[in-house]
């Protein structure tokens, strides 16, 4: 976790970035939907993972900061005419700044305390957006118009997917040198002892409000990605079903790493799809389904897919 | 005698009922081994807590080269040339050897903007591996340095504590039980290493120790608390052989 | 406006007492193994459908539905701790936190839960389960309580003795109290750690299928009925959620407040209440109204 991420670990970016150009011509709408899914999805869950697999610290306020997000990038855009390009990294930082403005409260707590304070402010987030019917829409939710950038329309699936792949190569490269970097080792620290941290000279409640906000950053981002490839939004989204959910990606794919992270986000948002079509008649199945895979994943890879590697192999893959 | 580079003056700390330390007061000259001995629970682990500032003492004045370390937050304490083991070796388990030592480097290494490639970035992550290698070549572990810590065995953690604590360049080491657990032939290199340290880079030395060997055999000076009060102060032979210190180990009656 | 105070605060101590049954679930498992069991809702729900179960279609007396049910959730709980937390707890390296991942473990087991009670054909028809009493309400001064109020409260009470007097006298709960403060000094006096672990999450699990029960003739009867734990984790917030007092006392409380708060401000706010609560609890006074001063861990 030093130096800097070696170009063999960028490369891969590049690819995603030529599939971004290539695909949308060949592909039908539909795998397109799904890509551009999973990409909101591997921001979103990313920024968790920075908050509980780096820094340690179990916090579910993440999905009230990906709903400012999504309702700061629409607002700014609809009432103040600001262009795209502005509002989504503006409604970004909004995030930044309140998910700064929660943790400096919030990380005086205690673990299991942490945990229920911050799920208590995001489902007050979420009556919030449901309450405030002049801004958001209330719980019939609000209009998305296609965003364009300069001229480029991009409300569409396949319009939306190069900018996607573009913001989602940006998102991995950043995440890359800020793990590898001393503000990894400190991350890592304040999670493995706090007493070590502090006496090696790291501003634990510093660093800890720190990640709270550059998380928080990472949801708003997810949240401008939502209003590329979706035409509305309302409070459902931004509920309890999407935390577990993002939770679930990065515990099942293996917390504290970038592959694992987003294998997890693969397999875990492609499952609701697949049993959609697939399972169609069996609709109602899908809960006990999905229940059951998760107390199977915990059974036997409790660290993980990318935990059950060996050793050696995981930490090539980190360094 | 020049003024001493640490003391403690009249430190009392509480919790709730209890006192963990009583108008406490020890002086620490520069370049010296001073021990802290005492029975268990006498306070000694506190002294260290509130240096590091986990605990605030309820009174009384904690100095280190004249400045007063009750003003300052936690981790400002490293920055000052202060760094310390831990009773329980307190390590990141997960992280390897070689990152154990970079994290204990914190205070030295130069900041830059992280999410992104730069030359500050490159010199900076340079110069701090180089350092960090250099120490562990020092103390050993250089075989070990990409070993998770968590495998390694209880002499090798006891070792990376004390090199993380080392990678900090203090002036002022708090060594926590550092013979704790240890078998005579290492605890035979750890007094060779502490009187090096103390000798050769004039890096003062506070040991809190219950293993008599090592405390005999090191110490310029030693200072027992009972019950979080000083009862004995001076050199070893003096404190041997004080009847407080007797009774408070072995109980009334023994000292005969 | 007093006598609507009055009765607002009366019907606050009812609902009241069936969070504080909940919280008490939620307590002594995060008590006994730090996890926190985020199926606690819908075991509260299955117990009710048990408890429906075995009023409507095996006709037994109402009384003896409470067993039933308690004794179905007990297998239940004690079967999910036996199987699933054992193997995540197995597969652990000393020293290394798999909390994260039993949590998970519990999050599965509350969709199972709820999608088994999805499919089962028999839940498709939406039901109410019949209150325990019938009849003439009666009148304590100005208030108005339903029988049915009233046996709630003292299901409760009975239960919370039962459990106070199992904790402090029976050699079981005392050999429960130390697993949960010392597992490792427990497992060696030669308590059945394991066993220990199972009984808990047993008894966590009955106390909710009770709650469960008195609950469901005042709620609908849905697969959804879980989200009513959220209220649960409020209660035992303001109890401290370490103390088992606390949580009787935090669920009244949070009765009462949510009913004072419903007449006196508006119904909208009841619903963010609890949040507010608890955020604002946890940001002033993290141990709770009842919880003794914060411990620091010794270094």
């Amino acid at each position: 976790m030093y130096g800097s991420p070696s170009l063999a670990r960028l490369a891969p970016l590049l690819a995603l970035l030529v599939l971004g150009a290539v695909l949308p011509p060949l592909v039908p709408q539909y795998f397109l939907y799904l890509g551009n899914l999973l990409m909101m999805y591997a921001v979103l869950a990313l920024g968790l993972d920075l908050l509980l697999g780096w820094a340690g610290q179990f916090a579910f306020a993440h999905i009230a900061f990906f709903g400012v997000g999504v309702y700061a990038t629409v607002l700014l855009q609809t009432k103040l005419g600001l262009p795209y390009v502005v509002a989504m990294p503006a409604a970004a930082l909004l995030a930044g700044a309140i998910g700064l403005i929660i943790a400096i409260p919030a990380t005086r707590l205690r673990a299991v305390y942490l945990a229920l304070a911050t799920f208590a402010f995001a489902e007050g987030a979420q009556w919030v957006f449901n309450s405030w019917d002049t801004m958001t829409g209330g719980a019939d939710g609000i209009r998305i118009s296609s965003p364009s950038l300069f001229g480029y329309a991009m409300g569409s699936d396949p319009k939306a997917f190069p900018v996607m792949t573009v913001l989602l190569a940006v998102v991995i490269a950043a995440t890359l040198y800020l793990t590898k970097s001393k503000f990894g080792r400190s991350m890592c620290a304040i999670r493995e002892s706090e007493h070590a941290a502090s006496a090696s000279g790291i501003d634990v409640r510093g660093t800890k409000i720190l990640v709270f906000a550059i998380s928080a950053v990472y949801a708003g981002i997810a949240g401008g990605m939502y209003t590329l490839f979706n035409s509305f939004a309302n409070p459902e989204v931004f509920g309890f079903t999407q935390i577990v959910l993002v939770l679930s990606m990065i515990v099942v794919g293996g917390l504290g790493t970038l592959p694992g992270v987003l294998i997890g986000v693969v397999l875990l948002g492609l499952m609701p799809e697949i049993m959609r079509t697939a399972m169609r008649h069996l609709l109602v199945w899908q809960e006990l389904v999905y229940g059951v895979i998760l107390i199977v994943a915990m059974m036997y890879m409790p660290r993980g897919i990318w935990g059950l590697l060996p050793r050696r192999r995981r930490r090539l893959a980190r360094a | 005698m020049s003024a001493p580079l640490f003391s403690l003056r009249n430190v009392s700390v509480r919790f709730g009922g209890l006192h963990a330390l009583q108008g406490f007061s020890m002086d620490v000259a520069a370049g010296s081994i001073h021990a802290l001995i005492g029975p268990n629970g006498a306070g000694k682990s506190t002294v260290f807590n509130c240096v590091s500032r986990f605990y605030t003492p309820s009174e009384g004045e904690i100095l280190f080269e004249g400045r007063s370390l009750l003003e300052l937050p936690p981790h400002r304490v490293a920055g000052l040339g202060i760094a310390r083991t831990f009773q329980n070796i307190e390590l990141c388990r997960s992280l390897t050897v070689l990152e154990n030592v970079l994290i204990g480097m914190t205070p030295h290494v130069r900041g830059y903007f992280p999410f992104a490639p730069g030359r500050r970035r490159a010199a900076a992550e340079r110069m701090a591996v180089a350092e960090a290698e250099a120490l562990l070549e020092r103390t050993g572990l250089a075989a070990l340095r990409d070993a998770p810590a968590e495998q390694l065995d209880f002499g090798n953690q006891k070792k990376l504590d004390l090199a993380r604590a080392l990678a900090a360049k203090p002036r002022l080491l708090l060594l926590d039980e550092p013979a704790a657990g240890l078998r005579n032939r290492e605890i035979a290199a750890l007094d060779a290493l502490l009187v090096a340290l103390a000798r050769e880079r004039g890096i003062t030395i506070v040991l809190v120790e219950h293993v008599m060997q090592l405390v005999m055999a090191v110490a310029d000076r030693i200072t027992v608390l009972n019950f979080g009060q000083k009862i004995a102060e001076g050199t070893g032979a003096e404190v041997r052989n004080d009847p407080r210190v007797i009774e408070a180990y072995l109980g009334q009656g023994a000292y005969a | 406006m007093l006598p609507l105070i009055l009765q607002a605060a009366a019907s606050g101590v009812v609902t009241g007492c069936v969070y504080a049954l909940i919280a008490l679930s939620l307590v002594i498992v995060y008590k006994s193994t730090d996890v926190i069991n985020f199926a606690g809702g819908e075991i509260v729900m299955i117990g009710g459908y048990f408890g429906m179960l075995a009023l409507l279609s095996l006709e037994l007396p109402y009384v003896t539905i409470f067993l039933f049910s308690a004794a179905a959730t007990f297998a239940l709980g004690a079967a999910f701790d036996r199987v699933v937390l054992n193997t995540v707890l197995g597969r652990a390296s000393p020293g290394q936190s798999i909390l994260v991942a039993m949590v998970i473990a519990t999050v599965g087991l509350s969709y199972v839960l709820k999608g088994s009670v999805r499919v089962v054909p028999y839940t498709e028809e939406v039901r109410r389960l019949p209150p325990l009493f019938t009849g003439e309400p009666i009148f304590l001064g100005p208030v108005i309580l339903q029988r049915q109020d009233i046996a709630i409260v003292v299901i409760a009470v009975l239960i919370m003795l039962a459990l106070w007097a199992f904790f402090a006298f029976t050699l079981a709960g005392k050999a429960l109290r130390a697993t949960s403060q010392n597992p490792r000094a427990a497992a060696l006096v030669g308590i059945p750690v394991r066993r220990m672990r199972m009984t808990v999450w047993g008894i966590a699990s009955a106390l909710a299928a009770v709650a469960g029960i008195l609950l469901a003739p005042k709620l609908l009867m849905t697969p959804d009925m879980g989200v009513i734990v959220i209220l649960a984790f409020a209660a035992a917030i303001i109890g401290g959620f370490a103390s088992l007092p606390g949580c009787i006392l935090g669920g009244i409380v949070l009765g009462v407040i949510q009913n004072l708060v419903g007449l006196l401000i508006s119904s909208k706010a009841i619903s963010v209440a609890p949040f507010l609560v608890i955020m604002l609890i946890l940001v002033l006074r993290p141990q709770g109204l009842f919880g003794g001063p914060v411990v620091a861990k010794k270094v």
